[in-house]
């Protein structure tokens, strides 16, 4: 099948998977998935392998549209408020997951360097099912709140920790090469990833902050102009090998902070969002490995429990003493369960740097990424229903991060919005 | 249209500048920070660098042609152990060994019968094909079988111009795929199998358009003899290697059967023969002798025996034919119908003489009668057994016996003494040495 016939099935089967959800009152994002999975290789193999291949490109423009949107949630103002407590659970649930999978799988006779860079993986909560979601049921309240600053907090802190566990883990298994250039290499590779990918991202937040005072306010230039600079951010990322999702978060952060216009530019950019996030999660459906769920194991159910454990004992203890109710405090865990493509994509990056490691790794992350994957916005939803921060008019495919933001209420109440000055 | 002037022009930048200075600072960190990260890129690693493609394609083809190479000779080796069990050793006796040694005492001496050629095993009945140069002219060679047993075999077919020989052995028990198959076409690969013990001696062989070729730089073993089997890689006996060393010549193994079968159903499987032994000269030999043929011995009550040929005479010419060596009287004798009269002209003592007779089929097939003897040069080795002593004994040891010495018959140390005294050196002495008799010119002893 040819690509153009693909994405045209992708977009139909998305649009009747979601109908469907809405009828059995599950997320859309999990109806999506799950026709992937139907019309994927696992399934009927409407889109193959070489589709899937060709159209990546799709899920990175998605991925960087997403995180483009949650970046604009950094607003300093908006983060003063919640950002300590968020912080704080964020360093919780990443840290105890990441401990517990260490610890357990090493127990389980896993090799030291699988169980930590088991351990950083177990750490990423998916950012867009866990946003589409939100959005999808019109999410509003301390939960919501904080669940979207922890989905970009805790993607920061997954790739931070993945700097330093791979540089050590670098380190560890000196070959060859000089000791101190090894060390270079490894201290590089976490800066760079880190500052490097901020530095794009603010730079060209400014320039677009520029270009658009100078462009007609109407949404079409809008839409081209920021969709143009995210795929300019995600491109150039990958071009001087940086984090893409770390220099769109900064993009959309600096505008979040720094422009007057960047309400206007995501709403614009919004119009966008339903064919590219649709294809997203159809897309990441079709990759899912049904087969790799055989192969789980120990290690795996191992995984998926203690990963499970770590980020609802985490997300707990990092929420104590917050003026949250008891059932936030008791759920919030649940909403970070879902897992994805982050995940794959450490995955690769691991077979190419330790490739030793890979062989054990792929198949336990594979199969934990579809079954959290498919549970996460099962369990999202649960909560949001049960603490009341669901809306009863679910919107599919109508959302925008600036609008979500504009409806849900300060924890603390204070009223206006800071990007609304 | 309007055209702007330098003022507004120069409004927007002033303007630009104060509005986005603490951007303008952001924008010149950011650009510090990434063109530093850039600056500061450690080397990349490359992991195992691949050759450029120009080295790759002749190394891949160089394995390529290697593996073929290793697959054609393995093919090469199973097919020439599938073909052993077929193929016989003859085994020169210790009689044949110990006239090499007078002619060359740097020949070892063997503790195992020597190998002087091969032979193809075509009946389980012990019928063998061979060439005659493989038997190293001994008419009742031994041969090794394929479970390293030595039985005898005896001449019972010849064809004179090709010098295919068919034998009989005792009765060989062997498991063997008696299968022929026809010469093949020209470049057509096959391997000519040759036994040593219970290996096999392996010569891949190109068949030309009329001869083998030996495959340059392919030899499992040595060279392509005469009497070497040929076979194809299944297995089936192609053809017999004849000729000699340097021209090697293959006789289809179907053709020679049936044209050797032909023989034996004329009655001319056994060729002519005048019961003569004919010894080949060279060097002071030849000089002291003249042209013709040797004759070295005479079969008793053979025909030759009858018309009063004796050890020593020349034969200068066959039935008007000239003979100036042993090869040309040869096929003069063995080509003669049997029972046709041959008019043979000799010379004794220097002068010719003509008698006539006529050739019988010979049942000993190409035993030492009119077979050529190996070229004995001047024996310069076996002057040394001949001091004065000795002579005078005319029994020079326990194993070399002195015959004539210039056509006078030696009957003791008295008539040994008595010829030498009367005649300058070097003489001409018939010596026997073992079974083994010739004519040698031999000296005065240091």
């Amino acid at each position: 099948m040819n690509e153009i016939l693909s994405v045209g099935l992708i977009l139909l089967a998305a649009l009747v998977a979601g109908h469907v959800a809405q009828l059995l009152r599950i997320p859309e994002v999990t109806g999506y998935l799950l026709i992937g999975v139907f019309i994927g290789p696992a399934g009927f193999d409407l889109i193959s392998h070489e589709n899937l291949k060709t159209l990546a490109f799709l899920s990175e423009i998605a991925l960087g549209m997403i995180l483009f949107g949650i970046g604009s949630i950094f607003e300093v103002a908006h983060f003063r408020l919640v950002g300590p407590g968020v912080v704080r659970i964020t360093i919780w649930e990443g840290t105890a997951a990441f401990i517990l999978v260490t610890v357990g799988l090493f127990a389980l006779g896993q090799p030291m360097p699988v169980a930590l860079l088991l351990g950083v993986i177990a750490m990423e909560t998916a950012p867009a099912t866990t946003l589409m979601v939100l959005h999808e049921y019109n999410a509003r309240g301390p939960l919501t709140d904080r669940l979207l600053a922890l989905i970009a907090l805790n993607n920061m802190y997954v790739l931070m920790t993945f700097g330093v566990v791979t540089a050590a883990l670098t380190l560890a298994t000196y070959a060859g090469e000089s000791w101190w250039l090894l060390a270079y290499r490894a201290l590089y590779g976490l800066g760079w990833s880190t500052a490097g990918s901020i530095a794009l991202g603010v730079l060209l937040g400014v320039l677009l902050d520029l270009w658009a005072g100078r462009a007609r306010r109407e949404w079409g230039e809008g839409m081209i102009l920021a969709m143009g600079f995210v795929l300019v951010a995600v491109g150039a990322a990958r071009l001087l090998n940086l984090s893409p999702l770390f220099a769109t978060l900064a993009l959309g952060a600096t505008l979040a902070n720094t422009s007057h216009h960047g309400d206007y530019l995501l709403r614009s950019l919004s119009r966008a969002d339903p064919p590219l996030y649709a294809a997203f999660f159809v897309l990441a459906g079709a990759e899912l490995n049904i087969e790799s769920v055989k192969t789980l194991g120990v290690c795996g159910l191992g995984y998926v429990a203690l990963r499970s454990i770590g980020k609802i004992a985490g997300a707990r203890l990092g929420i104590r003493g917050q003026n949250v109710t008891a059932e936030v405090r008791r759920y919030l865990g649940l909403c970070l369960l879902s897992s994805s493509s982050l995940a794959i994509g450490l995955t690769i990056q691991i077979r190419h740097s330790f490739p030793v490691y890979a062989q054990a790794l792929t198949g336990i992350v594979l199969a934990s990424v579809l079954i959290f994957e498919i549970a996460g916005p099962l369990l999202t939803r649960f909560v949001l229903v049960r603490v009341g921060e669901a809306q009863t008019t679910p919107q599919p495919l109508q959302w925008s991060a600036s609008k979500t933001r504009g409806k849900i209420p300060r924890p603390a109440d204070t009223g206006t919005q800071a990007s609304e000055d | 249209m309007e055209i702007p002037s330098f003022k507004r022009i120069g409004a927007v930048p002033a303007k630009l500048v104060r509005r986005t200075r603490t951007k303008g600072a952001i924008v010149v960190l950011c650009a510090v920070v990434l063109v530093a990260g850039i600056w500061l890129a450690p080397p990349r690693i490359t992991e195992n660098p691949s050759p450029p493609k120009e080295k790759v394609a002749p190394m891949i083809e160089a394995e390529v042609e290697r593996r073929a190479q290793a697959r054609l000779f393995r093919g090469l080796y199973e097919a020439g152990l599938q073909a052993l069990p077929r193929v016989v050793a003859f085994h020169l006796t210790p009689s044949v060994i110990g006239r090499m040694r007078l002619l060359d005492d740097s020949l070892p001496i063997p503790g195992r019968p020597v190998v002087s050629g091969c032979g193809l095993l075509v009946a389980a009945s012990g019928v063998v094909l061979t060439h005659v140069n493989a038997l190293g002219n001994e008419p009742r060679p031994l041969c090794m079988t394929h479970d390293g047993s030595l039985v005898p075999a005896g001449v019972v077919a010849r064809e004179a111009a090709t010098g295919l020989v068919l034998l009989q052995t005792a009765l060989i028990d062997v498991d063997a795929r008696f299968q022929d198959g026809k010469l093949p076409a020209s470049d057509d690969i096959a391997i000519a199998v040759a036994r040593r013990g219970a290996s096999p001696h392996i010569v891949p062989v190109l068949f030309g358009t009329d001869c083998v070729e030996q495959c340059a730089g392919m030899s499992l073993g040595g060279d392509v003899e005469p009497g070497m089997p040929v076979f194809d890689l299944s297995g089936s006996a192609l053809a017999m290697i004849g000729g000699n060393a340097t021209d090697v010549i293959a006789y289809g193994v179907p053709d020679a059967m049936r044209r050797l079968q032909s023989l034996i159903a004329e009655e001319h499987a056994f060729p002519s023969s005048l019961g003569l032994v004919f010894q080949a000269m060279s060097g002071a030999l030849a000089e002291r002798l003249g042209e013709g043929a040797l004759i070295n011995g005479v079969e008793p009550d053979g025909p030759a025996d009858h018309a009063g040929l004796r050890a020593g005479d020349v034969v200068t010419s066959i039935g008007s034919e000239p003979v100036r060596s042993a090869e040309d009287a040869l096929p003069l004798i063995v080509g003669a119908r049997p029972g046709t009269l041959l008019t043979i002209v000799f010379r004794r003592k220097n002068r010719d003489q003509t008698v006539e007779a006529i050739p019988q089929p010979s049942t000993l097939g190409i035993s030492r009668s009119d077979a050529s003897e190996t070229p004995l040069a001047d024996a310069p080795k076996a002057c040394d057994v001949f001091s004065a002593t000795a002579l005078s004994a005319a029994d020079v040891d326990g194993e070399t016996r002195v015959l004539s010495i210039e056509h006078a018959r030696v009957r003791g140390p008295v008539s040994a003494r008595r010829i030498i005294a009367r005649r300058q050196a070097p003489w001409l002495v018939h010596l026997q040495q073992g079974g083994e008799r010739f004519f040698a010119l031999l000296g005065e002893a240091h």
